[in-house]
């Protein structure tokens, strides 16, 4: 950690953001149940995407935490 | 269970001729009484468990999803071929980069062993920078043959959990959609 602090806050700050992602589709799921089956159709799109944003972003966010470690090995 | 296999794994390597030691190195050895054993503990306690509680996990859900509703169901399978690909697929490669993972370790393994038993001739003769550079060559495949396997699995493993994602939110888009009376 000491060695490679830039690589250890990496790690940290994409793994806290990755995980931070998993409130977001809970929340879409609400929203849907509460605000699209009222009528409110044409928030479904936005919500489906941004579901679909944050579970790229958190699959895309976890390797790089776990990638931001491997220059460690490299010495 | 472990120790069981274990011990019968050290009185089967006693039993084995001396020739047999001729053709391999201490570590090697002891990387399979150690490592190998405990690979074995892990497949035994969490593969078990996790693929039970999977399966039953799937067979469940499935069933009840099915019952609510079949249109849906079948729109969050979506994504099951091809996360029947991807997992083919890994498993069909795996074995060439864990063995040679395993064997580079098994490498490291085996001269760490004999440098630390042979310690004082290589203190006598002076050799400490080239055990030390002969060292830093084993471990250095070591740290390939690892970096491969993890860079396959960061990109396995996330494609495949968005995979099943992708059939979240189409249970949720979908869903939504007919929920809001669109489509109709």
């Amino acid at each position: 950690m000491r060695r490679y602090p830039w690589m250890a806050t990496g790690m940290l700050a994409c793994a806290v953001l990755g995980t931070l992602m998993v409130v977001v589709f809970p929340k879409v799921t609400q929203l849907v149940i509460d605000d699209v089956r009222r009528g409110r159709g044409d928030r479904l799109l936005p919500l489906v995407l941004a579901a679909a944003a944050s579970f790229f972003a958190r699959d895309l966010l976890m390797p790089c935490a776990l990638s931001s470690i491997m220059p460690l090995n490299n010495g | 269970m472990i120790f069981d296999l274990r011990s019968d794994l050290y009185a089967h390597i006693q039993q084995l001729p001396l020739a047999w030691f001729d053709n391999r190195a201490t570590g090697d050895i002891m990387t399979r009484l150690l490592e190998d054993v405990t690979a074995v503990e892990r497949v035994l306690i969490d593969g078990i468990e996790q693929g039970v509680i999977a399966v039953l996990q799937i067979a469940i859900v499935t069933t009840m999803l099915f019952f609510y509703l079949p249109w849906l169901t079948w729109l969050a399978l979506i994504p099951v071929p091809l996360l029947a690909v991807g997992a083919l697929a890994y498993t069909f490669s795996a074995p060439g980069r864990y063995r040679a993972q395993r064997k580079a370790s098994s490498a490291m393994n085996a001269l760490l062993h004999d440098n630390l038993a042979g310690i004082r001739q290589i203190k006598t003769y002076v050799r400490e920078r080239e055990e030390h550079a002969r060292f830093n060559g084993a471990s250095d495949d070591l740290r390939q043959a690892t970096m491969t396997v993890m860079r396959v699995w960061a990109a396995y493993n996330p494609a495949m959990s968005f995979l099943g994602a992708c059939g979240a939110v189409a249970v949720v888009g979908f869903g939504g959609a007919r929920g809001a009376g669109m489509g109709k």
